[in-house]
C-alpha cells in the first residue's frame, strides 16, 4: 500500500484463531467486499496475528484450516495482508514461522496510523 | 448525512443492540437519512421472532421491529452469519429443509453484497457491537 491509497474496508482480526468462529467471517467479508471490486486490507493485531501461524492443524476440532483460507487471497486480488509488528513481537513470531501467501507486511506505529487514516470503513472481529 | 448501521452484537449478552437503536431513534427525528440496518455476526439474532423478554427487561427485539415498521427502514440480516446461528425465514427453511423458521417479518435475509453496498453509499457507517 502506498502512502495515499485510499481503504475502502478496514478489516481488523483481534481474535486468536479457532477460538470462535470470526477468523471465517472476516475472510468472507474480505472476499465478498473483493469480488465487488471494493479496496479491502485486512490487519491482524493483538492476539490476531497468531491466525497467521503456519502448520495449522484445526481439522481435529472441526475447523477449516485459516492458513489455507488466506492462501487463496492472491485470486480475488489481494496480495497482502497486514500485521502488527509489536503483536508479532509480543507473540515471537519471526518470518520463518508465519504464512508466506499472501504477503505479510508488518507494520510500526507509523505504518498503523498511516493505515487507519487512509481507511474510510472500518470493521473489527 | 446518509447513515448505515451495523449491529455486531446479540441482545442481553451485549449492549450493541439498545445502543444501536438510541442512535437510529435520533437519526430518525434529526434531518439525516438511515439508509440501512444491517445485523451481522452475532447481531443477527435481534431479528428473531421468538424472543421472550421477561417482564421489568428490556424489549429490544419487539422496540427494533416497531421501530422498522414505523420508519420503513431498510433492515437486512445477513443469510450467512444467521443460517449458521439459526435463523432462518420461510425460504431458507424450506431450502435447508429445516422444521421452523424464526426470522422476524421485518427484515431482508440477504447477503454481505448488502454490506459492501451500504458502506460505498453511505456517508457514514456506524458499528455497534465488538
Amino acid at each position: 500500500m502506498s502512502e495515499s491509497t485510499a481503504i475502502d474496508l478496514l478489516i481488523i482480526c483481534t481474535k486468536p484463531p479457532y477460538t470462535d468462529g470470526s477468523s471465517s467471517e472476516a475472510i468472507e467479508l474480505a472476499l465478498a467486499s473483493a469480488s465487488f471490486d471494493r479496496n479491502v486490507e485486512l490487519l491482524f493485531v493483538e492476539q490476531g496475528v497468531l491466525q497467521l501461524l503456519k502448520e495449522q492443524k484445526p481439522e481435529a476440532i472441526g475447523r477449516k484450516n485459516i492458513a489455507k483460507q488466506l492462501k487463496a487471497f492472491p485470486m480475488f486480488g489481494i496480495e497482502s495482508i497486514k500485521a502488527c509488528q509489536h503483536s508479532l513481537e509480543t507473540f515471537g513470531l519471526e518470518t520463518p514461522n508465519i504464512i508466506d501467501t499472501p504477503t505479510v507486511k508488518s507494520l510500526d506505529e507509523h505504518g498503523l496510523a498511516n493505515i487507519f487514516a487512509h481507511a474510510s470503513n472500518v470493521i473489527r472481529f | 448525512m446518509k447513515y448505515t448501521l451495523v449491529v455486531l452484537g446479540a441482545p442481553f449478552t451485549s449492549n450493541a443492540g439498545r445502543s444501536a437503536l438510541n442512535f437510529a431513534e435520533a437519526l430518525a427525528r434529526s434531518e439525516h437519512e438511515i439508509f440501512r440496518v444491517f445485523f451481522y455476526q452475532d447481531g443477527i439474532h435481534q431479528t428473531s421472532a421468538i424472543h421472550s423478554t421477561p417482564q421489568g427487561e428490556d424489549a429490544l427485539t419487539q422496540a427494533w421491529q416497531t421501530f422498522c415498521q414505523s420508519n420503513k427502514i431498510d433492515a437486512v440480516t445477513c443469510i450467512a452469519a444467521a443460517a449458521r446461528r439459526g435463523i432462518v425465514n420461510d425460504a431458507e427453511r424450506a431450502r435447508h429443509n429445516l422444521e421452523h423458521s424464526n426470522l422476524a417479518g421485518e427484515y431482508d435475509l440477504s447477503g454481505l453484497g448488502q454490506l459492501v453496498e451500504a458502506m460505498a453509499v453511505s456517508d457514514r457507517t456506524v458499528t455497534f457491537g465488538v
